[in-house]
């Protein structure tokens, strides 16, 4: 890194060569004025370069702490100075991923380093879901007067930080409350399979292993374990994370919005005991959470799945398409030879909907029930704070934008795939509703 | 201090570089000081000269047998060393003093374990150093006229050398070394004293004259006529060989295609060194006259010279001149003076001195800022965050007022309408049914009538196909349709329990 000269620098040496050459060629007497405006010059070119010395081999420890979405983010930059020189008014900026939200600490300042000592950066961000980027530092430095500045230097690391949805407790309060009130909770009942159930008298015929020795040894009767019928339900949600499905308030976003749906429904059922995995595709690829797993686990796997999502730039968006093709292999390689439900929330405009036919009708073939749960932008997005005499004329724009998706539903139902029209309210009871009352039936 | 500036530190060559050039500075003055290596043109017989009088042939054939010292400086007679030490000296143009002469003897006795002088002078020049040696043999300094064909007589003492006149110096004599050499000489002179082992072979048929320095000539009797031309004497243990003549040495002879003076002058200097390799030949170069190139003696002997048509000559007046002209004694003191006479013209213009002015600032800012890349000091940009979606520029449009509703958007919303219609009740907009289920949802027939059918005229007219109403503002007909589609879609939420747009 090497410094450059600013506009006052570049003054400022042209009034000192003009001296040296009134001194050289005129009057030798201003040699001493001479003297002294090129000793300013030279010391303040030597502190700009003990400062980009400190600055370069400053040592830096980065951290961050998170929990969940909506939750504070914190970075921590630790700037350590093991020179004898401090390193004194550097600017600083913080970079961090555009769509991030910084609620606390200064990300743009100047930065004192004394000598031998280290300091400590705080930026606190709102958490959202999904994998962010986060860092370095944008450091420049200076002279004192202003003369000479560095380049900007990364300071410290990049850090991605993956902030998993929220489950939220009152969607899934609210899935057993309706699936319970609209009976449509499996009922349990005794069979094959592998979780305990109940224990109970034994009868003639029952294997030996079974038996329960410590009931017969305290109340004299011989009792066997039962294992709970196993009723297999493989569920699959596809999740579109383009860059249009971020659309909305922070943390309210399309996306967010589904993803959280997603992770209450995927924490229902897994309680119920459903396999099942998750696909998230965008403008940078594709990623799933493996094949249908049962239990806590499947459930953990589709919130990792979603929290490594990243949000497609404007630059990466114009030069990538959706894999479609690759989005099939992958539900190929994990989805069950048994039915499954496969839930896609993606918009169905700016041509989607062909592919998502595509998709539907050879998912359909192989026996497999397929909804399409559109999420209507319009509604993640009402623009309260625009005046009164703009709200209608916004409003029909947005209309005029939903008009792609809502002919991409009427094509599709057309032809016969199933369509949700998801907005913030009901599309969670609507999905359970679905895989209950299928299990339901066949249980 | 920064990585680049340690780095430029340790690569650099300032140090280096300044070193270098104070050296030069130093050594350029030290060569101004000095002034050129070759200050002029020897002119004679001196060994340094390669044109036609010079000796230089002979240094180049001795070489190759022997080593020969070419003595510019007496002070150089001190590094000599050699078992035999042959001085030789060949027709000097300034005589050698009587304190040279001793000095230079006595010096070579100190150097060499055995000393031999040769001398081969036409002219009293060198009698000095035989007398330092405290030798009988003189060079006579007169000159030795033979007239081989005497068709005229001359009458001495009234007659005067004509140097024109051909063939009448050129006596032909025999000289004994180990064996007898028959040489014609050129201007000779006679020696005397010491053994004469070298005379001029004239018989009866031919006139041979003696010519003083004075210019006084004396006829010689037919008797007398075998005049010494070389000498020969040992004294102590120095031996002296004294030729009446250096001519015999010269380049053009050598450089002659006749081989008796090469082979005469091989056996001379074989006798001298005894043929031993140790044997050392010191060839006096300090008694020529140098001529300077600027006096116009040097221009006018180098036009003489030029006139021998000899290519050696071209080069060695090349080479002569080439560093003289190089030599910063040549061109430094002029080009100084060049320049501060100039400077003081400029400065006496006041236009020039402020183009100078300028040009120096420039130079000297060059130097100062080292081309660095200027850059605008402006705080660092901070990071933007940026909101998502697919409404973010549309919110900017509206908000900058660019926007505008227009009779498309009116189809565009009309459209929306119509697909929400086929969605819930699976009719298009345009079947007079909805208006049935129009006034279901909103609980008033007669009003969804009314709405319904002021939906389709100013569709009509937005799709060209009527020209009614004439009068339209279709920004605000936008806005009612939007008003419209909105109630619908409340309603439709609040009958089935989903938001639809």
């Amino acid at each position: 890194m090497s410094l450059l000269i600013t506009e006052r620098g570049k003054a400022y040496t042209i009034l000192v060569a003009f001296t040296v050459a009134l001194a050289v060629i005129l009057d030798y007497r201003l040699l001493t004025l001479t003297s002294l405006l090129i000793s300013l010059l030279i010391s303040m070119r030597i502190y700009a370069e003990i400062s980009l010395g400190v600055l370069e081999d400053l040592e830096v420890e980065v951290s961050a702490h998170y929990t969940i979405e909506k939750e504070p983010l914190v970075v921590h930059y630790k700037l350590i100075n093991r020179r004898i020189y401090s390193l004194l008014h550097a600017e600083y900026s913080l970079e961090y991923e555009s769509a991030l939200s910084f609620i606390k600490g200064a990300k743009a300042g100047l930065l004192i380093v004394p000598g031998n000592s280290s300091i400590e950066l705080v930026f606190v961000f709102k958490a959202r879901t999904g994998t962010h980027w986060i860092g370095p530092l944008r450091v420049v430095v200076r002279d004192l007067l202003g003369l000479f500045k560095s380049q900007e230097i990364r300071v410290g690391r990049r850090i991605e930080v993956s902030i998993p949805p929220t489950v939220e407790p009152v969607i899934v309060r609210k899935l057993y409350t309706f699936t319970r009130s609209v009976g449509l909770v499996k009922t349990r009942s005794p069979g094959e399979g592998v979780e305990f159930y109940d224990v109970r008298e034994y009868r003639v015929g029952d294997e030996l292993k079974r038996v329960v020795w410590r009931v017969y040894a305290s109340r004299n009767k011989l009792a066997v374990w039962e294992a709970e019928r196993e009723s297999y339900q493989g569920v699959v949600y596809v999740l579109g994370a383009h860059r249009d499905m971020w659309t909305g308030p922070y943390n309210q976003s399309v996306f967010e919005h589904s993803a959280r749906i997603v992770a209450s429904i995927a924490q229902y059922t897994a309680r119920r005991g459903y396999a099942q995995a998750l696909i998230v595709f965008n403008e940078l690829g594709v990623r799933d959470s493996g094949r249908l797993v049962h239990g806590v686990e499947g459930f953990n796997r589709i919130v990792e799945t979603i929290s490594k999502t990243r949000i497609a730039s404007s630059e990466e968006v114009s030069q990538s398409t959706t894999n479609w093709k690759y989005l099939v292999e992958r539900f190929l390689t994990i989805l069950p030879r048994e039915r499954a439900f496969v839930f896609i929330f993606t918009r169905t405009g700016s041509g989607k909907w062909q592919y998502l036919l595509d998709i539907a009708l050879k998912l359909k073939a192989l026996g497999h029930a397929v909804y399409i749960a559109m999420p209507v932008i319009t509604a993640y997005d009402i623009p309260r704070d625009l005046p009164e005499s703009l709200y209608r004329i916004y409003r029909a724009k947005q209309l005029l934008l939903l008009r792609e998706d809502l002919e991409g539903i009427v094509k599709l139902r057309e032809l016969g795939v199933r369509v949700i029209a998801m907005t913030p309210l009901h599309v969670a009871q609507r999905i359970i509703q679905l895989i209950e009352s299928a299990t339901w039936t066949r249980s | 201090m920064s990585t680049l500036l340690r780095e430029k530190l340790r690569r650099s060559n300032y140090i280096s570089t300044l070193l270098l050039v104070l050296i030069l500075l130093v050594g350029l003055i030290a060569l101004v000081e000095k002034g050129p290596l070759v200050p002029g043109i020897p002119i004679g017989a001196s060994p340094l000269s390669p044109l036609s009088l010079g000796t230089l042939e002979l240094v180049y054939m001795l070489r190759r047998n022997y080593t020969v010292y070419v003595i510019t400086e007496q002070s150089l007679l001190s590094a000599i060393s050699g078992e035999i030490c042959v001085f030789t000296t060949i027709s000097p143009e300034r005589p050698f003093t009587l304190e040279e002469a001793t000095l230079v003897t006595s010096k070579l006795r100190d150097v060499c374990s055995k000393l031999k002088i040769l001398v081969a002078d036409e002219s009293t020049n060198s009698n000095n150093i035989l007398t330092a040696l405290n030798s009988t043999i003189k060079v006579n300094g007169d000159r030795i006229l033979v007239n081989y064909s005497p068709t005229i007589t001359y009458t001495p003492p009234n007659y005067t050398i004509a140097p024109e006149t051909p063939g009448l110096f050129y006596p032909l004599v025999a000289i004994h070394v180990d064996k007898t050499h028959m040489l014609r000489l050129d201007k000779a002179s006679s020696v005397s004293g010491g053994m004469q082992v070298g005379y001029v072979l004239a018989n009866t048929s031919h006139d041979v004259y003696l010519l003083n320095p004075d210019g006084s000539g004396m006829w010689i009797p037919p008797g007398e006529r075998n005049i010494t031309i070389a000498s020969r004497e040992v004294i102590g243990n120095v031996e002296v060989f004294v030729l009446g003549d250096g001519s015999i040495f010269l380049n053009q002879v050598l450089g002659s295609n006749r081989t008796e003076y090469r082979v005469f002058v091989e056996e001379l200097f074989n006798h001298l060194c005894e043929k031993s390799y140790k044997c050392a030949i010191i060839l006096d170069a300090t008694h020529y006259s140098v001529l300077s190139l600027k006096s116009e003696e040097a221009v006018k002997y180098l036009l003489e010279q030029t006139m021998y048509n000899d290519t050696r000559i071209l080069l060695y007046l090349i080479a002569l001149i080439a560093p003289i002209l190089i030599h910063p004694a040549t061109w430094l003191p002029v080009m100084i003076n060049t320049i501060t006479s100039g400077y003081k013209t400029l400065l006496e213009n006041h236009f020039t001195t402020i183009l100078l002015l300028v040009t120096f600032t420039i130079i000297v800012y060059n130097m100062f800022s080292q081309h660095k890349i200027l850059a605008r000091d402006r705080p660092l940009r901070e990071q933007l965050e940026e909101e998502l979606g697919v409404f973010v520029e549309l919110k900017k449009s509206v908000l900058a007022r660019v926007v505008k509703l227009t009779a498309q958007d009116y189809v565009g919303v009309y459209s929306v309408l119509d697909n929400l219609s086929q969605l819930v009740w699976g009719l298009r907009f345009e079947n007079p049914e909805i208006q049935v289920k129009l006034g279901e949802l909103l609980g008033d027939p007669g009003r969804a009538e009314k709405i319904w059918l002021w939906i389709r005229k100013l569709y009509l007219k937005a799709t060209g196909r009527s020209k009614l109403p004439i009068v339209l503002f279709w920004s605000r007909a936008v806005k009612r349709l939007v008003e419209f589609v909105e109630e619908i879609s409340k309603k439709l939420s609040e009958k089935f329990g989903v938001e639809y747009l």
